[in-house]
């Protein structure tokens, strides 16, 4: 019995320990897995889909450590695939390295895949989740030889970026926000080389199946951050009395209510005037910008949903829940309080 | 019970509970919140009905009933541990053998066993302070929209879905744990060769709090429910880790570490949920065979219990849910006919 014990102790007891330390390797990936600097990391995903096929471009990122410092290079590399798993995975790997997806939050589709295929790879991204994070989606038209011939691939990396996380426009959608058997708003991402290169939202566009429709007008942009209630400020410039005012609007949000049984939204917020005025004048340009707000929510309202049926905004849900008359057609108001 | 034990009981089967939700099946739900939460209604009536039938019985006087609580608990560690991997396999991109994390589970179970019930009672608390800590940020840094509320409109093709999610959430391995519990309270009994004939039966005083517990149950169950869809719309009943998704939205917003702290907390949490049931399960097959420590006693535990997370994982992998749901109503049946039976064998040793 004491020889027993003591076999325990001895034997037993470290044989364990050992057994509880190797698997928790293996459980935090300390044994099998492999470090971030010598893996494939994915900071960009394009995906078109030309002839049956899918074709994916991947922006591939690459440390170097010099003493302290780190210095990252992109890479763009493309490749072709019958599903946008294979297309993407081969891309990403082409130079060797397991792909690495989790610190992606970009994804350009190409025009032809958000006509034809885009129900499909928004699923992909949305369900196949193995550490894919939300990604932002934007439309590009820009094609694949674009960016595969960018100067600085880093420098575009980083500036899409930062662009999308500013989201001036309030117009920026990611993956999961998209609902399945819905027609989709993207938005179009754009480069504009001038002085120096620049993001801009160039567009909006409807996807359908079989169908993309696109929209250029600045009004109608405006409008759709407004409509959901993502744009909180706005620059006016409004002629009044033969000069530009210049109005700052802040903290603009949507409220509905019902108005003979039609739905109504109301944008309401607050605007700043830089010139002095006086009381009646500053009335009226209260008004001016009253209906500019209104007018930028019908324009995107009606050019969006282009027959009235589809809602793109989740109107639907507030005259339910409100319970409006039904058919979509709401009234747009805005009230603003000028200081 | 002593005051402070139950209220240590009550923070482990909470994690229990907890980690069952926020660590997803393999199959999406399919369902939209408003049916879930019909559902969880529906379904904490029949668990409210079924406690209050085993009022006033002896369920560990039977030896048949402790096969069958056996078995049931043999299948549910099987369960989590497939669950475990699904979730781990949906938050991160490295590459981990099943059988690895099974072994390592069980392992751990096993060791659990070990120690006891006092030591996963005395863990349960930071356990449960942390789950709550991260579903609490979880709550506050996500982006709901109010608009992602669906409207349910009821349709026979929801059926299969919600028989299942009725069946798994109605028979919550956790309410079997803490029915036995009620019966064999502190863990020392357990080693006992006796303790069948020690248990008292199920007293309704003490089973009072039974009904608010189940309700505070599904009542969470329906919070989770509607965050999820607060935040996706309709794509949440299409997620088969929901929490999984909502943690890297969360994290994704503004830091790189792709909800890690969240994942650690809730993969601790099911971990402590297999170990309680290793350990209840320990204690049944302590008293089923009568005996103290043997080193039979790991195969007894490890090798079904690894026969029945394969045979869970065999099951996933063909997609075939009505198997499940009709093995788990075989079951139900079974305990409800031991329950009767039990307690006409009760009735009838009374009188003689």
């Amino acid at each position: 019995m004491q020889i027993g014990k003591k076999l325990k102790v001895a034997v037993l007891l470290p044989l364990f320990c050992l057994c509880f330390v190797l698997n928790g390797c293996m459980l935090t990936g300390a044994v099998q897995s492999t470090a971030l600097d010598s893996r494939a990391v994915v900071r960009l995903i394009y995906l078109e889909y030309a002839g049956e096929e899918y074709r994916a471009l991947t922006a591939v990122c690459d440390f170097t450590k010099t003493g302290e410092e780190v210095s990252t290079a992109a890479f763009m590399q493309h490749a072709q695939g019958s599903s946008p798993e294979q297309a993407l995975l081969s891309a990403a790997q082409q130079r060797g390295g397991r792909a690495f997806f989790a610190q992606n939050q970009l994804l350009l589709i190409g025009p032809q895949l958000a006509e034809q295929k885009l129900a499909e790879v928004l699923q992909y991204f949305a369900q196949d989740h193995g550490a894919y994070r939300d990604p932002a989606v934007w439309l590009w038209y820009g094609g694949e030889d674009a960016l595969k011939e960018l100067e600085d691939p880093m420098d575009f990396l980083q500036r899409a970026e930062s662009f999308t996380a500013d989201d001036p426009l309030g117009c920026v959608s990611y993956v999961l926000e998209y609902e399945p058997d819905k027609a989709a708003i993207l938005p179009v991402l754009e480069l504009k080389e001038e002085d120096a290169p620049v993001m801009q939202v160039g567009g909006l566009a409807v996807a359908e199946p079989g169908e993309l429709r696109l929209y250029r007008d600045r009004t109608v942009l405006q409008g759709c951050g407004l409509l959901r209630g993502r744009q909180s400020a706005q620059l006016l410039t409004p002629e009044y009395d033969g000069a530009v005012r210049t109005v700052q609007l802040e903290g603009l949000r949507r409220s509905f209510s019902v108005q003979n049984g039609r739905l109504r939204l109301t944008i309401e917020g607050s605007g700043s005037v830089s010139v002095q005025l006086d009381e009646s004048a500053r009335e009226q340009l209260r008004q001016t910008v009253q209906q500019t707000l209104a007018d930028q929510c019908l324009r995107a309202w009606s050019a969006l949903t282009l027959k009235g049926e589809e809602d793109l905004f989740s109107l639907d849900w507030w005259i339910r829940q409100l319970g409006a008359d039904s058919g979509l057609q709401p009234e747009f108001t805005a009230r603003i309080r000028m200081t | 019970m002593r005051k402070e034990t139950q209220a240590s009981h009550t923070a482990l089967l909470c994690v229990c509970g907890l980690s069952q939700l926020v660590i997803g099946t393999a199959q999406p739900s399919g369902l939209p919140a408003g049916v879930l939460i019909l559902l969880f209604a529906l379904s904490t009536l029949v668990q409210a009905g079924m406690f209050r039938m085993l009022h006033g019985r002896r369920l560990l006087a039977s030896r048949f009933f402790l096969w069958l609580f056996a078995v049931l608990l043999l299948f549910a560690v099987g369960y989590d541990v497939v669950r475990a991997d699904r979730f781990y396999r949906a938050v991160t991109s490295e590459s981990f053998s099943f059988q690895w994390l099974m072994v390592s589970m069980l392992l751990l179970g096993w060791y659990a066993s070990r120690c006891g019930r006092d030591t996963l009672l005395r863990a349960a608390q930071p356990v449960l302070a942390l789950l709550l800590i991260s579903l609490a940020v979880l709550g506050v840094r996500g982006n709901y929209r109010l608009e992602g509320l669906l409207f349910v409109q009821p349709d026979s093709s929801l059926l299969p879905d919600a028989a299942r999610a009725f069946l798994e959430f109605t028979f919550g391995a956790e309410l079997l744990i803490w029915l036995y519990w009620q019966e064999c309270p502190v863990s020392a009994a357990a080693a006992d060769k006796n303790i069948s004939a020690q248990t008292a039966r199920i007293d309704p005083a003490k089973t009072a709090g039974w009904p608010a517990l189940l309700w505070l149950r599904s009542a969470v169950a329906s919070c989770c429910a509607l965050l999820g869809e607060l935040a996706l719309g309709a794509r949440a009943q299409q997620q088969p880790q929901l929490f999984g998704a909502l943690s890297l939205i969360s994290a994704g917003a503004d830091s790189g570490h792709g909800g890690v702290m969240y994942h650690c907390v809730w993969l601790a949490a099911l971990t402590l949920r297999v170990c309680a049931l290793c350990c209840t399960l320990f204690e049944l097959e302590k008293m089923l065979f009568r005996q103290k420590k043997t080193p039979v006693y790991f195969l007894v535990l490890m090798l079904p219990a690894a026969a029945a997370a394969v045979f869970w994982a065999a099951l996933w992998r063909q997609n075939c849910q009505s198997w499940l749901a009709g093995a788990v109503l075989v079951l139900a049946a079974g305990i409800m006919f031991f329950v009767k039976r039990g307690g006409r064998n009760c009735a009838n040793r009374k009188k003689a």
